[in-house]
């Protein structure tokens, strides 16, 4: 019954974060493309909301939902996050890989191209969101075989959270194919709230010394 | 017309031709251009312009099939080679949308050279050079050879193919540079010169001798991705002496009624194919027999296979014995060579007009709805326009200019499409030839000296559109030629009378309107030589028309419907008199020029 | 109306080179591609089909400049 509520209200968070931008898909104005191309967007699209996310599910999640208990959230932190990481790790190809089924430049090639245009902003940007998604993911996974203490991984993965989460909205701004301005001011906006998060978690563990034995361990 | 340094980037020539109404207006907000569009000024000074000048043994204008051997073969024959073109290597002009590349292979075809050659000559109603039929069977297999080497059959894009054996040999390639002068100096070649279409540089290359490749063109016709191709070469190479043929003859492509503008989905996906290769079909094909049609029964021409739906027509334009329906198989022996008689065929046959692409088999697969005509209008058979060659190496009748592909004269195929695949092949074969031809001459020569005054004469033409304070933009006078020849009564379907109306028109916008084409940008300085080259184009096309007063292959006078075997068994060959008029003659089938 | 939309564009360039009748242009402020000369194009798909990232959409039907007796 208990667990019941947990997953509908999980359920309605997780929503709450993937429904406005399929809102603003279908709402928007974009040139019909195939079927394949449109699902690899959405996924893309959702797998990259549901990062912000991320920050309500972690140890944020004292400001979520009440009656969730953490145990719960960070094991669906965790699935997330490694499903989230690797969809995005993805990405790259996921874009070219229509070009192998239509004729026009190879997927290689496209690639290619990619990664040498370094005079693009959104480029670079999305390579290094790229870098700090593979070290996140990677750190997270080996904690232990790395022999970080909980404390050090924490503050290591908040920070590196907080900087992929600028980095990579900047990059979806800066690149999306779907960013028009409204598109835009939510990421941003999701963005501001994801920061906001972290640091009132960091206020809160710096005023109270406590909790600093005391979170949740995955 | 305001002074290009005070442009905001959209002109304001343009923006009233594109907004003239509410609804252009509309167009534009729908088109979500509204700050953006026309950012890219013209930040440049016409005055003020960046010199960069080049010097090499050979220079080669264009970046399509013949260009790339062009170069390929020139560098290997010991030469300095720069490339200039208007588009990018392989991604612009016609060869990136041709499919089929013709390889002869006697065994396969069970057919000799000659009697290869033999059989494209009876297609061709003697039209064809066979000296340049036969070398391009001759060559084809060994051409087609190096472009699988080089990946070219590997994607249906030819830009990375085309730039490996360039980058392999570390020939210098400048792109999108629009060429609008040939310079001659003490009666040869001794360079080109043009501009930079994103920054605006000039660009001056001396040079010992120059390989013109810049293909064919037209009249930026809906339908047919030439629009690109204006004819440059073939005017440029005129209006310092060469004799250029060809002009009468017509590629007789239909477009298809719904969205005709549309090339890509006229052609049903073939762009994004792969290219193959093609073995010997020789046919009579896509010449103007659809055209005569739509004249005499008027519009829309039923879809699909339009010899089912049409019928027998009496008169329009006749076919060989044997080649009697498109695609029909060949006749064994024969031929009117040895004077077989003509007989006129059912009009058009199966999927003639309507199906293959130019010179190959890859072409729509019917393009669906009723078909339209114009679909290519200005431009001829490939090769049967052009530089006339003065011999088998590709050679204009101006020392150290040579031409090749569609932009030489070499009637290769005649004046009807004759073999499948043969103008990618032509134009790849003729490259080498005339690449390793200009190496050969510039070894014997001195690099030329341009004296100073004629650069400036050459840069002060080129400039003129940009300074003109006022005058009319390319696109508006485009438009009015376009109206003026596409007609299919003006173009296709000919007759003394309305030729001669349309010359009219040709010489008012020749001798008012062409020496006040104005410019905003570096985009319209382009339009707007594009536009004088079509209106000399133009001009040609109609008088070469007058001239021929008979009907073969794709040139059909109503009122000369009949071959004249009396009279024409002969090219017209345009050159500019002394005072400056445009001269025709004849030049028997069986000769080369004079 | 011709090549109609630029979506998600990387700024690599290449479309500005490969259109053959000059449409595409970078605009210097975004480094991106924009249609700068919609009325040449031929609709032939080039551009599209050299793009990385498939950002660019065409639309087969045409706007046509209206006729005027001087331009
Ligand atoms: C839709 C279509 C389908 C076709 N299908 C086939 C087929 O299946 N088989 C076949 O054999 N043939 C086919 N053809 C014909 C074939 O494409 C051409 O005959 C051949 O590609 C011509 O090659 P080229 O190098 O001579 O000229 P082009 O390929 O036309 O190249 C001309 C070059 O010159 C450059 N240029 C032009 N003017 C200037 C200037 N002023 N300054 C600088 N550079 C300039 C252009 O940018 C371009 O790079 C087809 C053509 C079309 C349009
Ligand atoms: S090719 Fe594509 S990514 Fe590159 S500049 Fe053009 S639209 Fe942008
Ligand atoms: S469709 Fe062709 S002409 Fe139009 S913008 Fe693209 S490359 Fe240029």
């Amino acid at each position: 019954m208990r667990s019941d509520t947990d997953r509908c209200r999980l359920i309605a968070a997780a929503s709450m974060l993937l429904l406005p931008p399929l809102v603003l898909l279908t709402r928007g104005d974009y040139p019909g493309r195939s079927l394949l191309k449109e699902t690899l967007s959405m996924l893309t699209l959702g797998a990259f909301f549901l990062l912000f996310g991320q920050f309500l599910l972690g140890r944020g999640a004292r400001f979520a939902p009440e009656g969730i208990r953490f145990g719960r959230l960070l094991n669906l932190h965790k699935i997330i996050g490694y499903s989230v990481v690797s969809l995005l790790l993805v990405h790259p190809f996921l874009i070219v890989l229509p070009r192998a089924f239509e004729g026009g430049v190879s997927p290689g090639d496209a690639l290619m191209q990619i990664l040498t245009t370094l005079d693009s902003l959104g480029v670079v940007l999305g390579m290094v969101s790229w870098v700090l998604m593979l070290v996140i993911g990677a750190t997270s996974l080996l904690r232990a075989r790395l022999g970080l203490d909980y404390r050090t991984w924490r503050l290591l993965h908040a920070l590196l959270s907080v900087l992929l989460v600028v980095v990579a909205s900047w990059h979806a701004i800066e690149l999306g194919r779907h960013t028009d301005a409204a598109v835009a001011l939510l990421v941003v906006m999701l963005a501001c709230a994801a920061v906001l998060v972290v640091i009132r978690q960091a206020v809160y563990d710096y005023s109270n010394p406590l909790s600093q034995t005391r979170g949740a361990r995955p | 017309m305001k002074a290009p340094h005070e442009n905001n980037g959209m002109s304001r020539r343009r923006f009233l031709t594109l907004a003239g109404g509410t609804a252009g207006a509309a167009t534009l907000a729908a088109m979500g251009m509204a700050p953006g569009w026309g950012e890219n000024r013209a930040a440049f000074d016409p005055d003020n312009m960046d010199q960069k000048t080049h010097q090499t043994d050979v220079l080669v204008i264009g970046g399509g099939m013949a260009g790339l051997f062009a170069a390929v073969k020139a560098h290997d024959a010991g030469a300095r080679v720069v490339v200039l073109s208007k588009g990018r290597l392989g991604a612009s002009g016609q060869t990136p949308f041709a499919k089929g590349i013709f390889a002869f292979d006697a065994r396969e075809a069970g057919m000799s050279l000659d009697a290869f050659v033999a059989e494209v000559s009876r297609s061709a109603l003697g039209t064809n050079n066979p000296v340049y039929t036969r070398q391009m069977a001759e060559h084809s297999a060994a051409r087609v050879a190096e472009l699988r080497d080089w990946g070219f059959f590997d994607s249906p894009l030819c830009n990375k193919a085309f730039s490996r054996p360039m980058e392999a040999r570390g020939i210098p390639l400048i792109e999108r540079v629009m060429v609008t002068h040939l310079i001659e100096h003490e009666g040869r070649i001794a360079g080109a010169a043009g501009f930079t279409l994103d920054d605006g540089h000039l660009i001056q290359v001396s040079a010992k001798s120059v390989v013109l490749c810049t293909g064919a063109g037209g009249f930026k016709p809906n339908g047919f991705p030439i629009c690109d191709l204006t004819h440059d070469g073939t005017v440029m190479a005129y209006r310092i002496g060469a004799k250029v043929t060809g002009k009468e003859w017509n590629d007789g492509h239909p477009g298809q009624a719904q969205n005709p503008a549309a090339c890509f989905d006229g052609w049903h996906g073939m762009f994004e194919r792969k290219p193959d290769v093609t073995g010997v079909d020789v046919r009579h094909d896509l010449g103007v027999e659809l055209n005569y049609v739509a004249y005499t029964k008027g519009a829309p021409l039923p879809p699909g296979p339009p010899d089912r739906l049409l019928g027998r027509l009496d008169g329009g334009p006749s076919r060989p014995r044997g080649f009697d329906r498109p695609h029909g198989p060949p006749p064994p022996g024969g031929g009117w060579l040895t004077g077989g008689p003509i007989h006129r065929p059912p009009l058009p046959g199966a999927d003639g007009g309507a199906g293959g692409g130019p010179g190959g088999d890859k072409g729509p697969p019917g393009m669906r709805g009723a078909p339209v005509g114009g679909s290519s209008a200005g431009m001829a058979i490939h090769k049967s326009e052009g530089l006339v060659p003065i011999n088998d190496r590709c050679e204009s009748n101006i020392p150290g200019l040579y031409a090749a592909g569609d932009a030489l004269g070499s009637y290769m195929a005649g004046a009807i499409y004759t073999q499948i695949g043969s103008s990618l092949a032509g134009s790849a074969v003729q490259g080498a030839v005339a690449g390793e031809a200009a190496a050969g001459y510039s070894r014997g020569v001195p690099m030329p000296s341009v004296p100073a005054d004629k650069l400036a004469q050459v840069e002060n033409e080129m400039l003129a559109p940009l300074r003109r304070e006022a005058g009319y933009g390319p696109a508006w006078v485009t438009q009015t030629l376009q109206g003026v020849m596409i007609p299919n009564f003006v173009l296709y379907i000919k007759k003394e009378s309305m030729l001669n109306a349309a010359l009219a028109y040709i010489e008012e916008l020749r001798d008012h309107h062409l020496p006040m084409l104005c410019a905003g940008d570096l985009h319209e300085l382009r339009l707007a030589h594009e536009t004088a080259n079509m209106i000399l184009s133009a001009e040609m096309k109609l008088r070469a028309s007058l001239m021929r007063k008979e009907s073969r292959c794709s040139h059909f006078r109503i009122d000369y419907p009949e071959m004249d075997d009396a009279n024409w068994q002969a090219w017209i060959n345009i050159h500019q008199g002394a005072d400056g008029q445009m001269r025709l003659e004849k030049q028997p089938f069986d000769r080369w020029p004079a | 109306m011709a090549i109609s939309s630029i979506d998600g564009c990387i700024g690599c360039g290449t479309c500005v080179q490969s259109c053959p009748t000059d449409v595409i242009r970078m605009d210097p402020r975004t480094g991106k591609a924009f249609i700068q000369y919609v009325a040449d194009c031929q609709i032939c798909h080039l551009c599209r089909m050299y793009c990385p990232v498939d950002a660019i959409s065409i639309t087969p039907d045409k706007s046509i400049p209206v006729v005027v007796s001087w331009g």
